[in-house]
């Protein structure tokens, strides 16, 4: 899941909600704001730079376990 | 899905939701005419202006970093604007960017679009890859903020806005474009929109690659459009590359990635060496199309991957870069947490912006009466490759203008509901089976292949012959549902750019800015450089065979 809210730390200002083009959050019949469909996110992080409250983080696998990819990039050739 | 369809009747259709639409909106609004916006996405929030660092550049030759002012005019950005588009540039274009774009800032500033400024009020400047000065101003919360700015505007000022609307075909009453096909892509519900005039600011082809610097793809739908409706297109072999920061197998969206070098930032190859230091006549300020071969190159000879040493970004930058909320910031806090500023980030070539695409004049007018283009979706301003900074600010003012423009242009449409039905005809069918989704993923690694950084004719012919072969399979098919009608559209709107630009780039027998053909040796490059500074231009009529010339001229 490539997003994640810390619930000590959001309000539910909603402002994630408004934020996001690809609409991930969304605000339950009892208010809480949450990323239902994180599996459409495409990583752009406004959402992130957009909470007032620094709730909401992105996962990633550790950077230490990341695979040296960016090699793949000039195989054709 | 149902079958029956509305329409709407708006004085100007503006296509698109990033900056150039939200400008162009802005100023049709502006003048009373009803404005209706449709955007595939959500506006503001979509296309290559929702992550793009919104740096835009205009001469004030205001502050840097604290020191004062600098010797900056727009004459100097108008010389450094055609040095770095070689010949190919529509000089007309640029001064108008250059002289407009100063007003323009201003006026956003003062109506409260947040610009980096001083505490005396001087815009804080950076210098943008390719500049001679510093030059960019940018919006703290980047374009994002720009742009949520110009949606509320022109919302206030009473354009109406469609979100995950996708315009499928453009309608025409035989002397003028008379309105659009829209569909919704979540339930594939069919509008026909009636417009007296319409503005392509739809972007450009950014999901042609399968490594692309833009986090919200465009799908080439702004050349399909235009080509259908009989606009010309030029410049396509210009395809402008950055590098981009890759992990977990992803290509994350990051502006301002190649203004990193100049900002002191060491880039290792696989050995631990800082391999852009040994490349002789780089400089202190590298452009673009200087420093995305070097680091192709570098990964292509087996010395990959390239990584970014963090350690050598200076103190000074990682605090400029988190007052202005710099991408890069928030993807290494995601990556590694609060330690990000000792480790390191792999980067790749992407691609970043499309250069070609519909030929305008000064007011976004195309050779389509009715019909009007702005932002990465029209040609022009940048030439064979652009300074950093220039693509926001070409929005800015070319999407105000053409906005003006559509709004003046007046018209009235007598498109109807049933010939909307009849260019549905060209798209909705019986459910073909094959396989968009793969066919889009095959075509986007053929364009890497043979269209990408650097170019010889042999894999150029392989390219297109493959390209050709998409675009008849995609013209012929039809769908029926939401979704595979939507991929069916990717699939044609990336073959006709890829078609174009593999033309336009086995025709430009030279190396130059973004274009950089291997199989052409320098030196032949030399010898035929002033015979080379015209543009390649595709009309309708001469089918796929380019002609030479000077377009918007
Ligand atoms: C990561 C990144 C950083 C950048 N940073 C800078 C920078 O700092 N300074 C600078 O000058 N330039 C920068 N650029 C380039 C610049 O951002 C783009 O050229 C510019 O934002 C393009 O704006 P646009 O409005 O023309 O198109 P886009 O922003 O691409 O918008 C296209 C819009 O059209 C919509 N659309 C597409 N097809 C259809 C359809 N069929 N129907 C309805 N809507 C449709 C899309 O949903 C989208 O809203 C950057 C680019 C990237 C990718
Ligand atoms: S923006 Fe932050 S505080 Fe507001 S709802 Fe989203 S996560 Fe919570
Ligand atoms: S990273 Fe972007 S797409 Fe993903 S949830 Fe945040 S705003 Fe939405």
């Amino acid at each position: 899941m490539p997003v994640r809210i810390d619930r000590q730390k959001c309000d539910n200002c909603g402002r994630c909600l408004e934020r996001c083009g690809m609409d991930i959050y969304v605000r339950s019949s009892g208010g809480t704001v949450f990323p239902r469909y994180p599996r459409k996110c495409v990583d752009c992080t406004l959402c992130v730079s957009g909470c007032p409250l620094h709730a909401i983080s992105m996962i990633f696998p550790h950077a230490g376990s990341l695979p040296a990819t960016s090699g793949e990039a000039c195989h054709a050739h | 899905m149902r079958t029956d369809m509305d329409i709407l009747h708006t004085d100007v259709l503006i296509i698109g939701g990033g900056a150039a639409a939200l400008a162009a909106a802005c100023a049709a609004a502006e003048t009373g005419a009803g404005v209706l916006l449709v955007d595939a996405g959500r506006p503001a929030r979509s296309g290559s202006s929702a992550t793009a660092g919104g740096g835009t550049a205009a001469a004030f030759g205001q502050t840097c970093l604290g020191v004062p002012g600098n010797d900056d005019t727009p004459e100097i950005h108008f010389e450094d604007t055609l040095r770095e588009g070689r010949g190919i540039n529509n000089p007309r274009l640029v001064n108008l960017l250059v002289t407009e774009i100063l007003p323009l800032v201003r006026r956003l500033t003062a109506a409260g679009v947040p610009y980096a400024r001083t505490e005396e009020g001087l815009y804080y400047q950076n210098r943008g890859v390719g500049q001679s000065r510093p030059r960019n101003c940018t919006p703290r919360g980047n374009s994002a903020a720009l742009c949520e700015w110009l949606f509320k505007t022109a919302a206030f000022r009473g354009a109406v806005s469609l979100c995950r609307m996708r315009i499928l075909s453009l309608l025409h009453d035989g002397s003028r474009v008379s309105g659009a096909v829209a569909m919704r892509t979540d339930t594939g519900e069919m509008l026909c929109i009636a417009a007296g005039s319409v503005v392509i600011a739809a972007g450009s082809a950014t999901a042609l690659m399968p490594y692309a610097s833009a986090a919200f793809p465009t799908w080439g739908d702004a050349f399909r459009l235009a080509w259908e409706a009989g606009a010309e297109l030029a410049n396509m072999e210009f395809l402008e590359f950055t590098f981009a920061p890759m992990a977990a197998g992803r290509v994350f969206s990051c502006g301002g990635s190649t203004q990193l070098v100049s900002r002191g930032a060491r880039f290792i190859n696989n050995a631990g060496e800082a391999f852009l230091e040994r490349l002789p006549g780089l400089g202190s300020h590298p452009t673009r199309a200087a420093l995305v071969p070097a680091f192709y190159r570098e990964i292509r000879a087996g010395r990959g991957p390239i990584r970014l040493e963090c350690a050598s970004i200076p103190a000074a930058r990682w605090e400029e870069w988190a007052a202005i909320g710099h991408p890069l910031i928030e993807l290494l806090k995601a990556l590694y947490g609060s330690g990000y500023q000792h480790e390191t980030l792999a980067f790749t070539p992407a691609l970043h912006c499309v250069l070609g695409g519909i030929v305008t004049g000064e007011w976004g007018e195309t050779a389509v009466p009715g019909l009007f283009a702005a932002g990465e979706a029209a040609t022009g301003v940048h030439g064979a490759a652009r300074l950093g900074g220039n693509a926001i600010a070409e929005c800015l003012v070319f999407g105000s203008r053409a906005g003006a423009a559509a709004a003046a242009a007046g018209g009235t449409s007598r498109a109807g509901v049933q010939q909307a039905r009849e260019a549905l005809e060209a798209f909705r069918g019986e459910e073909s089976s094959e396989p968009f989704q793969a066919h889009v993923a095959l075509l986007r690694q053929t364009a890497w292949e043979t269209l990408g950084v650097v170019r010889t004719a042999s894999e150029l012919e392989r390219g297109q012959r493959f390209f050709d072969g998409m675009a008849a399979l995609a013209g012929k098919s039809r769908a029926l549902s939401a979704r595979s009608l939507c991929e069916l559209l990717n699939l044609r709107g990336l073959a006709l750019t890829a078609q174009l630009a593999s033309r336009a780039a086995l025709e430009r027998t030279e190396s130059r800015g973004c274009h950089l053909r291997e199989d052409i040796p320098d030196a032949a490059s030399r010898q035929t450089e002033a015979a080379w500074r015209l543009n390649i231009i595709f009309a309708r009529d001469g089918g796929m065979c380019p002609r030479r010339g000077h377009a918007g001229c």
